[in-house]
Protein backbone atom coordinates (compact mmCIF):
# COMPACT_ATOMS: atom_id res chain seq x y z
CA UNK A 1 0.00 0.00 0.00
CA UNK A 2 2.38 2.56 1.31
CA UNK A 3 5.06 1.60 -1.69
CA UNK A 4 1.85 1.93 -3.89
CA UNK A 5 1.15 5.37 -2.61
CA UNK A 6 4.76 6.39 -3.09
CA UNK A 7 4.70 5.32 -6.77
CA UNK A 8 2.14 7.42 -7.35
CA UNK A 9 3.18 10.66 -6.03
CA UNK A 10 6.35 9.74 -7.91
CA UNK A 11 4.49 10.22 -10.99
CA UNK A 12 2.70 13.17 -9.73
CA UNK A 13 5.88 14.46 -8.83
CA UNK A 14 7.35 13.87 -12.06
CA UNK A 15 4.93 15.25 -14.13
CA UNK A 16 3.46 18.25 -11.77
CA UNK A 17 5.13 20.73 -14.17
CA UNK A 18 2.51 19.59 -16.86
CA UNK A 19 -0.82 19.70 -14.18
CA UNK A 20 0.75 23.33 -13.18
CA UNK A 21 1.24 24.04 -16.70
CA UNK A 22 -2.22 22.40 -18.07
CA UNK A 23 -4.61 25.18 -17.12
CA UNK A 24 -2.53 27.82 -19.22
CA UNK A 25 -2.00 25.42 -22.31
CA UNK A 26 -5.69 24.86 -22.58
CA UNK A 27 -6.23 28.58 -22.56
CA UNK A 28 -3.57 28.75 -24.98
CA UNK A 29 -4.62 26.17 -27.25
CA UNK A 30 -8.46 27.01 -27.26
CA UNK A 31 -7.78 30.61 -27.50
CA UNK A 32 -4.67 31.25 -29.53
CA UNK A 33 -3.55 28.65 -31.17
CA UNK A 34 -6.86 27.42 -32.90
CA UNK A 35 -8.10 30.57 -33.62
CA UNK A 36 -5.08 31.26 -35.46
CA UNK A 37 -5.08 27.89 -37.62
CA UNK A 38 -8.84 28.73 -38.12
CA UNK A 39 -7.81 32.22 -39.63
CA UNK A 40 -5.20 30.54 -41.56
CA UNK A 41 -7.96 28.40 -42.98
CA UNK A 42 -10.43 31.24 -43.54
CA UNK A 43 -7.55 33.23 -45.45
CA UNK A 44 -7.77 30.36 -48.59
CA UNK A 45 -12.41 30.47 -48.17
CA UNK A 46 -13.92 32.73 -51.35
CA UNK A 47 -14.17 36.47 -49.94
CA UNK A 48 -17.24 38.23 -51.04
CA UNK A 49 -17.70 41.80 -49.40
CA UNK A 50 -20.57 41.88 -46.57
CA UNK A 51 -20.75 38.45 -46.76
CA UNK A 52 -18.21 37.53 -44.33
CA UNK A 53 -16.69 33.96 -45.72
CA UNK A 54 -17.97 31.54 -48.45
CA UNK A 55 -16.61 28.45 -47.75
CA UNK A 56 -14.28 26.82 -50.35
CA UNK A 57 -10.67 27.17 -51.10
CA UNK A 58 -8.81 29.99 -53.50
CA UNK A 59 -5.69 31.69 -53.23
CA UNK A 60 -7.20 34.43 -55.10
CA UNK A 61 -6.41 36.51 -51.81
CA UNK A 62 -3.40 35.70 -51.86
CA UNK A 63 -2.76 37.01 -55.59
CA UNK A 64 -5.11 40.40 -54.62
CA UNK A 65 -2.84 41.34 -51.62
CA UNK A 66 0.13 40.60 -54.40
CA UNK A 67 -1.17 42.37 -56.91
CA UNK A 68 -2.86 45.71 -55.17
CA UNK A 69 -1.00 49.19 -54.91
CA UNK A 70 -3.46 50.47 -52.47
CA UNK A 71 -2.43 47.84 -49.88
CA UNK A 72 1.36 48.17 -50.41
CA UNK A 73 0.92 51.97 -50.24
CA UNK A 74 -0.65 51.32 -47.02
CA UNK A 75 2.23 49.10 -46.00
CA UNK A 76 4.58 51.37 -46.82
CA UNK A 77 3.29 54.17 -45.11
CA UNK A 78 2.88 51.91 -41.93
CA UNK A 79 6.78 51.42 -42.21
CA UNK A 80 7.22 55.08 -43.03
CA UNK A 81 5.74 55.45 -39.83
CA UNK A 82 7.13 52.99 -37.67
CA UNK A 83 10.63 54.23 -38.19
CA UNK A 84 10.35 57.70 -36.80
CA UNK A 85 8.54 56.16 -33.70
CA UNK A 86 11.79 54.20 -33.21
CA UNK A 87 14.08 56.45 -33.58
CA UNK A 88 12.41 59.24 -31.80
CA UNK A 89 11.33 56.66 -28.71
CA UNK A 90 15.10 54.90 -28.28
CA UNK A 91 17.17 58.02 -27.14
CA UNK A 92 14.28 59.71 -25.51
CA UNK A 93 14.36 56.10 -23.55
CA UNK A 94 17.81 55.58 -22.83
CA UNK A 95 18.20 59.66 -21.34
CA UNK A 96 15.39 58.54 -18.56
CA UNK A 97 16.35 55.12 -18.23
CA UNK A 98 20.16 56.38 -18.00
CA UNK A 99 18.77 58.95 -15.01
CA UNK A 100 16.94 56.21 -13.24
CA UNK A 101 19.55 53.52 -13.34
CA UNK A 102 22.02 56.44 -12.26
CA UNK A 103 19.43 57.50 -9.15
CA UNK A 104 18.95 56.16 -5.78
CA UNK A 105 16.30 56.16 -2.77
CA UNK A 106 13.30 58.13 -3.18
CA UNK A 107 14.75 59.86 -6.60
CA UNK A 108 14.62 56.42 -8.59
CA UNK A 109 11.41 55.42 -7.07
CA UNK A 110 9.65 58.73 -8.61
CA UNK A 111 11.02 58.48 -11.71
CA UNK A 112 9.87 54.61 -11.77
CA UNK A 113 5.76 55.80 -10.92
CA UNK A 114 5.90 58.37 -13.59
CA UNK A 115 7.58 56.11 -15.76
CA UNK A 116 5.21 53.06 -15.05
CA UNK A 117 2.06 55.02 -14.60
CA UNK A 118 1.14 55.45 -18.51
CA UNK A 119 1.82 51.82 -18.88
CA UNK A 120 -1.46 51.10 -16.84
CA UNK A 121 -3.75 53.42 -18.38
CA UNK A 122 -5.57 51.81 -21.39
CA UNK A 123 -4.52 53.01 -25.02
CA UNK A 124 -7.93 54.81 -26.26
CA UNK A 125 -7.49 57.23 -22.27
CA UNK A 126 -3.63 58.33 -23.81
CA UNK A 127 -4.67 58.91 -27.07
CA UNK A 128 -7.75 60.95 -26.25
CA UNK A 129 -5.19 62.82 -23.66
CA UNK A 130 -3.31 63.31 -26.88
CA UNK A 131 -6.35 64.88 -29.21
CA UNK A 132 -6.95 66.55 -26.02
CA UNK A 133 -3.53 68.83 -26.50
CA UNK A 134 -3.88 68.96 -30.29
CA UNK A 135 -7.05 70.24 -30.11
CA UNK A 136 -7.81 73.61 -31.77
CA UNK A 137 -8.61 75.19 -28.51
CA UNK A 138 -7.11 72.59 -26.65
CA UNK A 139 -3.89 72.61 -24.41
CA UNK A 140 -0.91 72.75 -26.81
CA UNK A 141 -2.59 76.42 -28.62
CA UNK A 142 -3.34 78.05 -25.17
CA UNK A 143 0.28 77.86 -24.16
CA UNK A 144 2.01 78.47 -28.06
CA UNK A 145 -0.52 81.67 -27.81
CA UNK A 146 0.08 82.61 -24.46
CA UNK A 147 3.90 82.38 -25.26
CA UNK A 148 3.63 85.01 -28.12
CA UNK A 149 4.63 82.03 -30.57
CA UNK A 150 1.13 82.57 -32.72
CA UNK A 151 -1.80 84.60 -33.03
CA UNK A 152 -4.63 82.21 -33.96
CA UNK A 153 -4.83 78.36 -33.25
CA UNK A 154 -3.16 76.78 -35.76
CA UNK A 155 -4.63 72.86 -36.70
CA UNK A 156 -1.94 71.05 -34.49
CA UNK A 157 -4.24 67.87 -34.04
CA UNK A 158 -5.11 64.80 -37.53
CA UNK A 159 -1.72 64.65 -38.79
CA UNK A 160 1.66 62.72 -38.78
CA UNK A 161 3.03 64.47 -36.05
CA UNK A 162 0.29 63.65 -33.92
CA UNK A 163 0.00 60.03 -34.75
CA UNK A 164 3.76 59.60 -34.12
CA UNK A 165 3.69 61.53 -30.69
CA UNK A 166 0.94 59.54 -29.42
CA UNK A 167 2.78 56.32 -30.62
CA UNK A 168 5.94 57.04 -28.85
CA UNK A 169 4.13 58.28 -26.01
CA UNK A 170 2.36 54.98 -25.97
CA UNK A 171 6.24 52.93 -26.37
CA UNK A 172 8.34 55.01 -24.12
CA UNK A 173 7.08 53.10 -21.10
CA UNK A 174 8.34 49.46 -21.96
CA UNK A 175 11.25 50.89 -23.80
CA UNK A 176 12.16 52.89 -20.82
CA UNK A 177 12.26 49.85 -18.14
CA UNK A 178 13.77 47.43 -20.70
CA UNK A 179 16.63 49.54 -20.84
CA UNK A 180 16.87 50.63 -16.88
CA UNK A 181 16.75 46.75 -16.79
CA UNK A 182 19.81 46.17 -18.75
CA UNK A 183 21.30 49.48 -17.48
CA UNK A 184 21.07 48.05 -13.98
CA UNK A 185 23.11 44.65 -14.67
CA UNK A 186 25.83 46.78 -15.97
CA UNK A 187 28.94 46.43 -13.98
CA UNK A 188 29.80 49.98 -12.33
CA UNK A 189 33.11 48.48 -12.13
CA UNK A 190 33.61 48.26 -15.98
CA UNK A 191 33.45 52.15 -16.29
CA UNK A 192 34.96 52.42 -13.06
CA UNK A 193 38.00 50.93 -14.87
CA UNK A 194 37.54 53.07 -18.14
CA UNK A 195 37.99 56.17 -16.17
CA UNK A 196 40.92 54.99 -14.05
CA UNK A 197 42.36 54.29 -17.82
CA UNK A 198 41.71 57.90 -18.62
CA UNK A 199 38.58 58.10 -20.41
CA UNK A 200 37.03 60.99 -20.08
CA UNK A 201 33.36 60.82 -18.89
CA UNK A 202 31.71 60.88 -22.76
CA UNK A 203 34.37 58.45 -23.55
CA UNK A 204 33.70 56.28 -21.21
CA UNK A 205 29.92 56.29 -21.80
CA UNK A 206 30.53 55.55 -25.59
CA UNK A 207 33.09 52.60 -25.55
CA UNK A 208 31.79 50.99 -22.41
CA UNK A 209 28.30 52.03 -21.52
CA UNK A 210 26.29 52.07 -24.79
CA UNK A 211 28.08 48.97 -26.42
CA UNK A 212 26.85 46.75 -23.14
CA UNK A 213 23.63 48.02 -23.09
CA UNK A 214 23.31 47.04 -26.83
CA UNK A 215 21.06 44.46 -26.47
CA UNK A 216 18.54 46.58 -24.45
CA UNK A 217 18.56 49.11 -27.37
CA UNK A 218 17.81 46.16 -29.47
CA UNK A 219 14.77 44.74 -27.46
CA UNK A 220 13.53 47.95 -27.10
CA UNK A 221 13.61 49.49 -30.86
CA UNK A 222 12.33 46.01 -32.14
CA UNK A 223 8.98 46.52 -29.86
CA UNK A 224 8.49 49.62 -30.38
CA UNK A 225 8.64 48.99 -34.25
CA UNK A 226 6.32 45.97 -33.55
CA UNK A 227 3.73 48.45 -31.42
CA UNK A 228 3.88 50.91 -33.98
CA UNK A 229 3.58 48.76 -37.30
CA UNK A 230 0.87 46.65 -35.58
CA UNK A 231 -0.84 50.68 -33.98
CA UNK A 232 -4.68 50.61 -34.37
CA UNK A 233 -6.05 52.63 -31.49
CA UNK A 234 -3.61 55.59 -31.94
CA UNK A 235 -4.11 56.61 -35.53
CA UNK A 236 -7.33 56.10 -35.67
CA UNK A 237 -8.32 58.92 -33.09
CA UNK A 238 -4.55 60.94 -33.75
CA UNK A 239 -4.58 60.66 -37.20
CA UNK A 240 -6.74 61.43 -40.31
CA UNK A 241 -7.82 59.49 -42.71
CA UNK A 242 -4.82 60.41 -44.40
CA UNK A 243 -2.79 58.42 -41.51
CA UNK A 244 -4.53 54.90 -42.40
CA UNK A 245 -1.95 52.06 -40.76
CA UNK A 246 -2.09 49.32 -42.32
CA UNK A 247 -3.99 47.75 -39.42
CA UNK A 248 -6.59 50.46 -39.63
CA UNK A 249 -7.44 48.63 -43.01
CA UNK A 250 -7.58 45.15 -41.67
CA UNK A 251 -10.09 46.28 -39.07
CA UNK A 252 -12.10 47.80 -41.88
CA UNK A 253 -12.15 45.00 -44.09
CA UNK A 254 -12.89 42.47 -41.18
CA UNK A 255 -15.76 44.84 -39.64
CA UNK A 256 -16.92 47.28 -42.15
CA UNK A 257 -16.27 45.88 -45.85
CA UNK A 258 -16.92 42.11 -44.05
CA UNK A 259 -14.08 40.21 -46.66
CA UNK A 260 -12.78 38.01 -43.82
CA UNK A 261 -10.66 35.98 -46.63
CA UNK A 262 -8.99 38.98 -47.40
CA UNK A 263 -8.66 40.35 -43.93
CA UNK A 264 -7.54 37.37 -42.59
CA UNK A 265 -4.73 37.73 -45.57
CA UNK A 266 -3.62 41.20 -44.22
CA UNK A 267 -3.36 39.80 -40.78
CA UNK A 268 -0.73 37.13 -41.56
CA UNK A 269 1.11 39.53 -43.89
CA UNK A 270 1.06 41.59 -40.68
CA UNK A 271 1.82 38.65 -38.04
CA UNK A 272 4.48 37.62 -40.70
CA UNK A 273 6.29 40.70 -40.46
CA UNK A 274 5.84 41.05 -36.72
CA UNK A 275 7.70 37.57 -36.37
CA UNK A 276 10.12 38.39 -38.99
CA UNK A 277 11.06 41.31 -36.90
CA UNK A 278 11.42 39.60 -33.98
CA UNK A 279 13.61 36.89 -35.43
CA UNK A 280 16.00 39.17 -36.77
CA UNK A 281 16.17 41.02 -33.51
CA UNK A 282 16.84 38.26 -32.25
CA UNK A 283 19.98 37.06 -34.02
CA UNK A 284 21.10 40.60 -33.89
CA UNK A 285 21.18 40.54 -30.07
CA UNK A 286 22.92 37.34 -30.01
CA UNK A 287 25.22 38.42 -31.99
CA UNK A 288 26.14 41.90 -29.72
CA UNK A 289 25.65 39.66 -26.45
CA UNK A 290 28.95 37.57 -27.98
CA UNK A 291 30.45 40.30 -28.90
CA UNK A 292 30.07 42.17 -25.71
CA UNK A 293 31.45 39.39 -23.92
CA UNK B 1 36.86 70.35 -16.88
CA UNK B 2 34.49 70.44 -13.59
CA UNK B 3 32.25 72.90 -15.20
CA UNK B 4 31.62 70.68 -18.31
CA UNK B 5 30.80 67.71 -16.32
CA UNK B 6 28.01 69.87 -14.30
CA UNK B 7 26.73 70.90 -17.45
CA UNK B 8 26.38 68.07 -18.44
CA UNK B 9 24.52 66.08 -15.64
CA UNK B 10 22.74 69.00 -14.97
CA UNK B 11 21.18 68.64 -19.15
CA UNK B 12 20.79 65.09 -18.10
CA UNK B 13 18.28 66.35 -15.81
CA UNK B 14 16.43 68.82 -17.39
CA UNK B 15 16.23 66.25 -20.25
CA UNK B 16 14.51 64.17 -17.17
CA UNK B 17 12.02 66.48 -16.17
CA UNK B 18 10.79 67.10 -19.72
CA UNK B 19 10.53 63.40 -20.31
CA UNK B 20 8.10 63.53 -16.82
CA UNK B 21 6.59 66.11 -18.05
CA UNK B 22 5.61 64.47 -21.40
CA UNK B 23 4.59 61.11 -19.73
CA UNK B 24 2.29 63.20 -17.27
CA UNK B 25 0.81 65.82 -19.07
CA UNK B 26 -2.48 63.86 -21.13
CA UNK B 27 -3.09 62.64 -17.84
CA UNK B 28 -3.14 65.80 -16.13
CA UNK B 29 -5.41 67.55 -19.13
CA UNK B 30 -7.36 64.95 -18.76
CA UNK B 31 -7.80 65.26 -15.01
CA UNK B 32 -8.34 68.79 -15.15
CA UNK B 33 -10.26 69.04 -18.22
CA UNK B 34 -13.13 66.53 -16.90
CA UNK B 35 -14.08 69.24 -14.02
CA UNK B 36 -15.18 71.61 -16.89
CA UNK B 37 -19.15 71.94 -17.45
CA UNK B 38 -18.51 73.60 -20.95
CA UNK B 39 -20.12 71.36 -23.84
CA UNK B 40 -17.69 71.68 -26.07
CA UNK B 41 -14.25 70.60 -25.02
CA UNK B 42 -11.49 73.24 -24.75
CA UNK B 43 -8.26 74.20 -22.64
CA UNK B 44 -7.99 76.36 -20.52
CA UNK B 45 -11.68 74.91 -18.61
CA UNK B 46 -14.06 77.68 -18.68
CA UNK B 47 -15.30 76.70 -15.16
CA UNK B 48 -15.50 74.30 -12.09
CA UNK B 49 -18.17 71.70 -11.82
CA UNK B 50 -19.12 67.94 -11.64
CA UNK B 51 -22.13 67.65 -13.75
CA UNK B 52 -20.50 65.43 -15.98
CA UNK B 53 -19.56 62.77 -13.14
CA UNK B 54 -23.13 63.33 -12.47
CA UNK B 55 -23.95 62.31 -16.33
CA UNK B 56 -21.90 59.66 -16.32
CA UNK B 57 -23.44 58.07 -13.09
CA UNK B 58 -26.82 58.55 -14.29
CA UNK B 59 -26.43 57.81 -17.91
CA UNK B 60 -27.41 54.29 -18.24
CA UNK B 61 -25.17 53.29 -21.12
CA UNK B 62 -21.95 54.75 -19.54
CA UNK B 63 -23.20 52.51 -16.22
CA UNK B 64 -23.91 49.36 -18.24
CA UNK B 65 -20.52 49.78 -19.88
CA UNK B 66 -18.85 50.24 -16.79
CA UNK B 67 -20.78 47.48 -15.29
CA UNK B 68 -19.69 45.13 -18.21
CA UNK B 69 -16.33 45.90 -17.59
CA UNK B 70 -16.31 45.08 -14.29
CA UNK B 71 -18.17 41.60 -14.50
CA UNK B 72 -15.78 40.76 -17.60
CA UNK B 73 -12.61 41.67 -15.79
CA UNK B 74 -13.66 39.50 -12.73
CA UNK B 75 -14.34 37.00 -14.58
CA UNK B 76 -11.31 37.48 -16.53
CA UNK B 77 -9.55 37.13 -13.33
CA UNK B 78 -11.02 34.15 -12.25
CA UNK B 79 -9.50 32.50 -15.44
CA UNK B 80 -6.22 34.08 -15.38
CA UNK B 81 -5.09 33.65 -12.10
CA UNK B 82 -5.04 30.16 -11.50
CA UNK B 83 -3.14 29.40 -15.17
CA UNK B 84 -0.98 32.42 -15.01
CA UNK B 85 0.46 31.68 -10.80
CA UNK B 86 0.84 27.77 -11.40
CA UNK B 87 2.51 28.11 -14.52
CA UNK B 88 4.87 30.59 -13.10
CA UNK B 89 5.18 28.06 -10.04
CA UNK B 90 5.86 25.09 -12.51
CA UNK B 91 8.93 27.23 -14.33
CA UNK B 92 10.51 28.09 -11.15
CA UNK B 93 10.22 24.55 -9.44
CA UNK B 94 10.35 22.22 -12.30
CA UNK B 95 13.11 21.88 -14.94
CA UNK B 96 11.98 19.85 -17.92
CA UNK B 97 12.93 19.14 -21.71
CA UNK B 98 9.91 21.46 -23.07
CA UNK B 99 10.48 24.43 -20.63
CA UNK B 100 11.55 26.74 -23.00
CA UNK B 101 8.96 25.91 -25.59
CA UNK B 102 6.27 26.08 -22.58
CA UNK B 103 7.83 29.51 -21.58
CA UNK B 104 7.31 30.81 -24.95
CA UNK B 105 3.71 29.64 -25.61
CA UNK B 106 2.86 31.54 -22.67
CA UNK B 107 4.82 35.05 -23.12
CA UNK B 108 3.21 34.52 -26.96
CA UNK B 109 0.14 36.99 -26.56
CA UNK B 110 2.26 39.36 -25.02
CA UNK B 111 4.40 40.05 -28.47
CA UNK B 112 1.66 39.38 -30.30
CA UNK B 113 -0.16 42.08 -31.34
CA UNK B 114 -3.75 42.32 -29.55
CA UNK B 115 -5.45 43.23 -32.63
CA UNK B 116 -4.42 40.49 -34.40
CA UNK B 117 -5.46 38.10 -31.40
CA UNK B 118 -9.28 39.72 -31.44
CA UNK B 119 -9.24 39.43 -34.98
CA UNK B 120 -8.63 35.48 -34.39
CA UNK B 121 -11.18 35.00 -31.83
CA UNK B 122 -13.44 36.89 -33.29
CA UNK B 123 -13.32 34.72 -36.64
CA UNK B 124 -12.74 31.47 -34.86
CA UNK B 125 -15.79 32.16 -32.67
CA UNK B 126 -18.37 34.25 -35.18
CA UNK B 127 -20.45 30.85 -35.94
CA UNK B 128 -20.66 29.60 -32.37
CA UNK B 129 -22.98 30.38 -29.54
CA UNK B 130 -19.69 32.22 -27.93
CA UNK B 131 -20.14 35.01 -30.13
CA UNK B 132 -20.74 38.51 -28.68
CA UNK B 133 -20.75 36.87 -24.82
CA UNK B 134 -19.31 37.82 -21.93
CA UNK B 135 -17.04 34.71 -21.28
CA UNK B 136 -15.23 35.37 -25.56
CA UNK B 137 -14.49 38.73 -24.20
CA UNK B 138 -12.95 37.67 -20.86
CA UNK B 139 -10.83 34.83 -22.97
CA UNK B 140 -9.64 37.01 -24.59
CA UNK B 141 -8.56 38.76 -22.43
CA UNK B 142 -7.70 35.74 -20.30
CA UNK B 143 -5.19 35.33 -23.06
CA UNK B 144 -3.41 38.48 -22.09
CA UNK B 145 -3.67 38.82 -18.83
CA UNK B 146 -2.06 35.34 -18.39
CA UNK B 147 1.31 36.04 -20.00
CA UNK B 148 1.67 39.50 -17.22
CA UNK B 149 0.71 37.33 -14.37
CA UNK B 150 2.92 34.88 -15.61
CA UNK B 151 6.05 37.36 -15.44
CA UNK B 152 4.47 39.46 -12.76
CA UNK B 153 4.68 36.32 -10.61
CA UNK B 154 8.23 35.39 -12.34
CA UNK B 155 9.64 38.42 -11.19
CA UNK B 156 8.10 37.99 -7.72
CA UNK B 157 9.21 34.32 -7.47
CA UNK B 158 12.80 35.65 -8.02
CA UNK B 159 12.67 37.46 -4.70
CA UNK B 160 11.63 34.41 -2.76
CA UNK B 161 13.04 31.53 -1.11
CA UNK B 162 11.64 28.24 -1.65
CA UNK B 163 13.87 26.10 0.27
CA UNK B 164 11.33 26.46 3.12
CA UNK B 165 9.49 24.22 0.90
CA UNK B 166 12.21 21.59 0.70
CA UNK B 167 12.29 21.96 4.41
CA UNK B 168 8.87 21.25 4.48
CA UNK B 169 8.82 18.39 2.72
CA UNK B 170 12.00 17.04 5.08
CA UNK B 171 9.65 17.23 7.77
CA UNK B 172 7.44 14.76 6.29
CA UNK B 173 4.87 17.07 4.99
CA UNK B 174 3.23 16.11 2.04
CA UNK B 175 3.30 17.77 -1.13
CA UNK B 176 -0.55 19.24 -0.86
CA UNK B 177 -0.07 20.54 2.57
CA UNK B 178 3.42 22.07 1.88
CA UNK B 179 1.84 23.85 -0.69
CA UNK B 180 -1.44 25.16 1.74
CA UNK B 181 0.66 25.83 4.79
CA UNK B 182 4.31 27.05 2.91
CA UNK B 183 3.83 28.12 -0.75
CA UNK B 184 0.64 29.76 -0.38
CA UNK B 185 1.66 31.95 2.84
CA UNK B 186 4.95 32.71 1.76
CA UNK B 187 3.36 33.87 -2.07
CA UNK B 188 0.59 35.67 -0.79
CA UNK B 189 1.31 38.95 -1.57
CA UNK B 190 2.74 38.12 -4.63
CA UNK B 191 -0.52 36.29 -5.36
CA UNK B 192 -3.06 38.66 -4.35
CA UNK B 193 -0.86 41.50 -6.96
CA UNK B 194 -1.44 38.62 -9.41
CA UNK B 195 -4.87 38.83 -8.64
CA UNK B 196 -5.18 42.52 -8.74
CA UNK B 197 -3.07 42.94 -11.97
CA UNK B 198 -4.97 40.25 -13.49
CA UNK B 199 -8.37 42.57 -13.10
CA UNK B 200 -6.54 45.74 -13.88
CA UNK B 201 -5.40 44.43 -17.40
CA UNK B 202 -8.94 43.18 -18.54
CA UNK B 203 -10.69 46.32 -17.12
CA UNK B 204 -8.52 48.58 -19.58
CA UNK B 205 -8.22 46.67 -22.60
CA UNK B 206 -9.36 48.06 -25.79
CA UNK B 207 -8.30 46.64 -28.78
CA UNK B 208 -9.85 43.12 -28.27
CA UNK B 209 -12.82 44.25 -26.92
CA UNK B 210 -13.86 46.56 -30.24
CA UNK B 211 -13.39 43.29 -32.04
CA UNK B 212 -15.27 41.39 -29.27
CA UNK B 213 -17.98 42.82 -27.98
CA UNK B 214 -21.87 43.51 -29.18
CA UNK B 215 -23.63 46.54 -27.73
CA UNK B 216 -24.83 44.74 -24.95
CA UNK B 217 -21.24 43.56 -23.44
CA UNK B 218 -19.47 46.73 -24.48
CA UNK B 219 -16.54 47.47 -21.98
CA UNK B 220 -15.94 51.03 -20.68
CA UNK B 221 -13.11 51.05 -22.70
CA UNK B 222 -14.88 50.43 -25.96
CA UNK B 223 -17.35 52.30 -25.10
CA UNK B 224 -15.19 55.48 -25.01
CA UNK B 225 -13.53 54.50 -28.37
CA UNK B 226 -17.03 54.91 -30.08
CA UNK B 227 -17.74 57.66 -28.66
CA UNK B 228 -14.48 59.14 -29.36
CA UNK B 229 -14.66 57.74 -33.30
CA UNK B 230 -18.62 59.26 -33.67
CA UNK B 231 -19.80 62.02 -30.89
CA UNK B 232 -17.33 63.56 -28.63
CA UNK B 233 -19.51 64.29 -25.75
CA UNK B 234 -17.72 65.74 -22.93
CA UNK B 235 -18.74 62.62 -20.63
CA UNK B 236 -15.43 60.42 -22.27
CA UNK B 237 -13.50 62.59 -20.31
CA UNK B 238 -14.77 61.20 -17.27
CA UNK B 239 -14.74 57.92 -18.10
CA UNK B 240 -10.93 58.58 -18.91
CA UNK B 241 -10.68 59.99 -15.38
CA UNK B 242 -12.47 56.82 -14.40
CA UNK B 243 -10.08 54.73 -15.99
CA UNK B 244 -6.94 56.23 -14.58
CA UNK B 245 -8.44 56.42 -11.07
CA UNK B 246 -8.73 52.48 -11.61
CA UNK B 247 -5.14 51.84 -12.84
CA UNK B 248 -3.42 54.45 -10.48
CA UNK B 249 -5.22 52.58 -7.45
CA UNK B 250 -4.37 49.22 -8.60
CA UNK B 251 -0.49 50.38 -8.93
CA UNK B 252 -0.54 51.39 -6.07
CA UNK B 253 -1.93 48.74 -4.12
CA UNK B 254 0.70 46.24 -5.79
CA UNK B 255 3.40 48.51 -5.86
CA UNK B 256 2.81 48.41 -2.16
CA UNK B 257 2.76 44.36 -2.00
CA UNK B 258 5.39 43.77 -3.81
CA UNK B 259 7.38 46.66 -4.93
CA UNK B 260 7.82 48.86 -7.65
CA UNK B 261 11.14 47.20 -8.83
CA UNK B 262 9.70 44.23 -9.41
CA UNK B 263 6.32 45.79 -11.27
CA UNK B 264 9.18 47.62 -13.65
CA UNK B 265 10.53 43.84 -14.64
CA UNK B 266 7.34 43.00 -16.29
CA UNK B 267 7.75 45.79 -18.76
CA UNK B 268 11.26 45.19 -19.29
CA UNK B 269 11.03 41.36 -19.57
CA UNK B 270 10.70 41.06 -23.15
CA UNK B 271 13.67 38.75 -23.98
CA UNK B 272 11.54 36.14 -22.75
CA UNK B 273 9.89 36.24 -26.36
CA UNK B 274 12.33 34.12 -28.25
Amino acid sequence: MGRKRDMKSNVLYKYAYLFLYLPCLMLFIFFFLIPFFSMFRISFFIGKPLSCYIEGFTIENYLRFFMDPYAHRLLMFTLELSVPVVLITVPIAYVMAYKISRSFGIKRFMLMIVTIFPMWINLVVMAFGWSMIFAKYGFMNFWLMKLGLISEPQPLGYNFIAVVVGLVYVCLPYVILTLVSVLDNIDPALEDAAKDLGAGKFRCFLEVTLPLSMPGIITGATFSFIWAMSSFVVPSILGSPLQKTFSIEISNQVLTVLNWPYGSVLSLILLSIVNIALIISNKVRGRFTIWVR
Amino acid sequence: MGKMKFDASNLLDVACIFICLFLLIPIIVIFISSFDPAKYIHFPPSGFSIIWYQYFFSNANWQKAFMNSFYIATLTTLISSPCGVLAALAYRKYNFKLKSLFNSIVVFPYVTPSLLMGITILMAFSRTFLRGTYYIVAAAHSLWSTSFIYLLMQAALSNYDLTFEEAAVDLGASPWKTFIEVTLPLLKSAIISSVIFGFITSFGEVTMAIFLTTDETVTLPALLWVSLKYELHPVALVASVICIIFATGTMAIIANFVGIETLSKIGAKTEASK
